[in-house]
């Protein structure tokens, strides 16, 4: 008998061996018709009395937890996008955001149709590069004719990769095309609370710009209000610390050397005083221990009861936290802190290299429909109805050159609750659910101003009086030649040093000799290969300033760079929309 | 005399069922069993004999392929440089003293700690108290780690209520970071874990209790024998086969920690003793898409722990005349 099972098992086992042999993938292009480039190329899925010819459901894995689209399928977004398309989307999300669904999609070969992941991430290019997702420039010639055209240049060449193809669409992203060539605000920032500062502004006559008189400000508080966090960092993760970021912009560390080429800034002299100025508020107790453990969910709720006296990260992360601090009647301001030299902040602006990027798998089975949805919410039509609605109800051009809109009398009601059944109205409309494909220049460009909470107004304000500060840092967002046969451990070193980086952040703020401790962990990062990492970005770098047509990419050594003069809190005549007291 | 009887009952049970012919092993009831042991061994086929195929990855270059598949035929074969590798990373000293190191605490207090649970409950007189007492202590083992190590972080949070009494009682003067501080993360995982899994532990303890004869205790109570006595010469003598069984697993996953503890409590503040095999198994493997040298880390552990649980098994069977192979 138990010959028999063995030989059974054995048999089994070595008949399931080949079928695991596997064959490089392979991109076939479906067969579909070509679609005739007359029209836009989502009216095609039309018939002659507007219905949709096909109707299909999709699945669009996006990598973000937070992503929701609650109102999907009764709202009015949803439903006219299905209108227009015949297409009902079914959207997946991963539970936690540490990358195990997205992993498990892909070593698996189970990619859905549509797959959104942070454009940033490796696994973007590598998916091209292994033949997962096909090229989107491939699929608009045959299916959506009309798209190319429409692409921002700018964007399009950034997102190419090294065999001239491009595999999706960035969203959030800001396009030199809608932009009006005003300044855009800083994407992170540091907030004071606002009583609080005017208390060390009266009892110290201290600005709080300079690192000693930020320290001392914060001690202020501290001793004044024991249940105070006179200093609250972003949290300590694997991926690094967004506070320390925005603080080493804040010291005006540079990307790139005088010489103009790519330099590591962990390496840069203004990156070491940002952390000799950390390790000082550290041993002055301004940083809470708790705080190099806690979750972002605690860190909000420190901010929403209002103990947090200064706060350095992404404002934009904590703004409900904010915003019931606004309802409190506790505000905050933007600081405008220094360097030990003096020098004027060099701050990142919003614009960035965008957040998703949405790409179509080969495991697509209607690639032809699939890149007329994306024309579709690509197109201004589509950008403007997942972001104002539909003409006539939410809003309405101001004039017939329709380079302007207004919100309607009902919106407006609704937004501002003035009324509480145009506010159910709003609610089920679905607005600004669908991020997935958002054009944020374009939005920014047209949005109307009024229809506001007073909360909104605020939220939305809270960095701008840095814009004087902020600059294009798309230079530092490197396009590296992923088909380069080290890029692969390049990018894993570069990975493993940043991970380590992260966990030594904190051995050197909480050092007694944080030099010592930044050397060690320098030549650390150095055993493991940061030469070789910095080597690869510097050619990275030469690519991506060629690609944006830069010579230079840092703002500082930029031809006509001024450095910006405003008050401690920066420059409040920024604020839109309202007038900061 | 009681060994003398079960061994008795073991060979008659043989003799019986098997009874010598082979033409009785084919009866009906035979076949009923088999027909119900078939999906049994149809499951371990695919989920534990199947994937063993994947262990040629560890032998092959397949970091940064996306699919495993592709990874395991599409790819160089590199003989042991993914354990090479594995063997000169930098954290290898660091995370195979903290998975021995906790994995030995472990087992030195939460391995005994439901045994002595066990006894301490089965000479509890009330009944209605031990049932309470169980069902309070098998709760927290239904929780998952998530809940259960969300509710332990608010709990020791430095405005945690711990925190607060602490204070309130003038036993410290500001708060501990328990969460952020190495030194606490080794008792932290040692406690929560004992606090989670007691009850539960205990019950495999309690079943093999109930089934001592209670004519051994009666003899030993008429022989005048005390509580202490009882418990040191008839129920553990008469539990240590499951004792045995049970230490013998246990020493086997030495490697193991328990992925899911450990990733709730651990924090970069804490790396320096929260890094163990399955975390940076995680991190550098699965995150980072090293599937070989992940397979190559995976393969080590295996090969420990079945290294552990031979000579475990040989150890027990030398001392005590039982072992589990």
């Amino acid at each position: 008998m138990k010959k028999i099972i063995l030989s059974l098992l054995t048999c089994g086992l070595l008949l399931t061996l080949p079928s695991c042999a596997s064959q490089e993938k392979e991109v076939i292009y479906p067969d579909f018709e070509l679609t005739p480039s007359e029209k836009n190329s989502w009216e095609y899925l039309l018939d002659e009395n507007g219905k949709p010819k096909e109707e299909i459901t999709i699945e669009w894995y996006v990598n973000d937890s937070t992503f929701s689209w609650p109102g999907y399928g009764n709202d009015v977004v949803s439903k006219v996008i299905k209108e227009k398309t015949g297409i009902t989307i079914k959207f997946v999300t991963p539970v936690t955001d540490d990358g195990q669904k997205l992993a498990t999609l892909i070593s698996g070969d189970a990619l859905p149709d549509v797959v959104s992941v942070q454009s940033w991430y490796q696994q973007c290019s590598q998916l091209a590069m292994q033949n997962y997702l096909f090229a989107v420039d491939e699929l608009m010639d045959r299916w959506a004719p009309k798209m190319e055209a429409t692409m921002e240049e700018d964007l399009w060449k950034y997102f190419q990769l090294g065999d001239g193809h491009n595999y999706g669409f960035p969203n959030l992203c800001f396009s030199n095309n809608y932009l009006t060539g005003e300044q855009l605000y800083p994407n992170g920032g540091i907030l004071v609370r606002e009583d609080w500062y005017n208390e060390v502004l009266l009892a110290t006559g201290n600005d709080m710009t300079t690192p000693q008189g930020f320290i001392d400000g914060c001690l202020y508080i501290k001793n004044k209000y024991s249940d105070s966090i006179p200093f609250q960092l972003d949290a300590f993760t694997n991926e690094g610390n967004k506070s320390i970021t925005w603080l080493a912009q804040y010291f005006a560390t540079p990307f790139e050397t005088e010489e103009g080429e790519y330099q590591d800034l962990r390496t840069d002299d203004h990156y070491i005083q940002m952390l000799r100025f950390l390790n000082e508020c550290n041993k002055a107790g301004i940083i809470r221990s708790s705080n190099f453990s806690d979750t972002y969910s605690q860190l909000k709720t420190n901010i929403s009861r209002g103990k947090v006296f200064v706060s350095a990260g992404t404002p934009q992360d904590y703004q409900v936290a904010f915003q019931n601090c606004y309802n409190s009647g506790i505000n905050y301001i933007p600081l405008v802190l220094r360097n030990y030299d003096g020098d004027a902040p060099v701050l990142q602006d919003i614009s960035g290299q965008g957040y998703l990027f949405s790409m179509i798998s080969t495991n697509c089975k209607r690639p032809d429909i699939v890149i007329k949805l994306f024309d579709y919410l690509h197109s201004e039509e589509g950008q403007r109805l997942v972001s104002f609605g539909i003409e006539g109800e939410t809003w309405e051009w101001t004039d017939e050159t329709k380079t302007e809109i207004k919100w309607t009398d009902r919106y407006i009601s609704g937004a501002l609750n003035l009324n509480e059944e145009d506010a159910a109205w709003l609610q089920g409309y679905g607005l600004n659910a669908m991020t997935l494909m958002m054009n944020m220049s374009y939005i920014f460009k047209y949005r109307p101003n009024e229809g506001r909470k007073e909360e909104v107004v605020y939220i939305d304000n809270q960095k701008r009086p840095l814009t004087p500060y902020s600059y294009d840092f798309r230079p530092s967002f490197l396009k590296h030649d992923t088909a380069d046969d080290n890029y692969f451990s390049i990018s894993t070193k570069a990975k493993k040093i940043d991970i380590k980086w992260a966990q030594a952040l904190i051995d050197i703020i909480q050092a007694d000799d944080y030099l010592s401790e930044y050397q060690s962990s320098i030549d650390y990062a150095n055993r493991q290969g940061l030469d070789e990492v910095v080597e690869f970005y510097k050619k990275s770098y030469k690519d991506t300033l060629a690609v944006l047509g830069l010579e230079r990419g840092y703002p500082t050594h930029q031809e006509g760079y001024v450095e910006p003069v405003t008050g401690p809190n920066g420059d409040f005549s920024y604020w839109i929309g309202a007038t900061h007291e | 005399m009681w060994k003398l009887k079960y061994d008795k009952l073991i060979d008659t049970d043989i003799g019986t069922r098997v009874g010598g012919t082979k033409k009785k092993i084919w009866n009906k009831t035979a076949v009923q069993l088999l027909l119900m042991v078939i999906p049994g061994i149809i499951f371990v086929a695919i989920f534990c004999y199947l994937p063993m195929f994947g262990i040629i990855l560890a032998f092959k270059d397949g970091d940064g392929q996306l699919n495993v598949l592709e990874a395991m035929m599409n790819t160089e074969w590199v003989g042991f440089d993914n354990f090479i590798a594995f063997f000169n990373d930098p954290d290898f000293g660091n995370v195979m003293i903290n998975t021995l190191g906790l994995n030995s605490l472990m087992l030195l207090i939460n391995f005994p700690a439901p045994i002595i649970f066990a006894i301490l409950l089965s000479e509890l007189p009330f009944k209605r108290i031990r049932k309470a007492i169980q069902t309070v202590t098998y709760f927290p083992y239904f929780l998952s780690w998530i809940t259960y190590g969300g509710i332990v972080l608010a709990l020791i949070n430095s405005d945690g209520i711990i925190n607060s009494i602490l204070m309130s009682c003038n036993i410290i003067q500001s708060p501990l970071d328990i969460a952020g501080s190495p030194e606490w993360f080794w008792p932290l995982i040692i406690i929560t874990s004992l606090l989670k899994g007691l009850g539960w532990g205990s019950i495999i303890y309690i079943a093999a209790i109930a089934g001592i004869d209670p004519q051994l205790y009666e003899a030993a109570r008429m022989d005048g024998a005390n509580r202490w006595y009882r418990i040191t010469k008839i129920t553990i003598p008469m539990i240590s086969p499951t004792i045995v069984l049970f230490l013998i697993l246990s020493i086997s996953g030495i490697l193991n920690n328990g992925f899911d503890q450990i990733w709730v409590f651990r924090n970069l503040t804490n790396l320096a003793r929260s890094e163990v095999l399955d975390t940076f198994i995680y991190q550098y493997g699965v995150v980072l898409q090293n599937y070989s040298f992940t397979t190559a880390v995976g393969l080590f552990k295996s090969v420990i722990s079945i290294t552990l649980l031979t000579i475990g098994n040989l150890i027990a069977k030398r001392i005590t005349g039982k072992g589990i192979i």
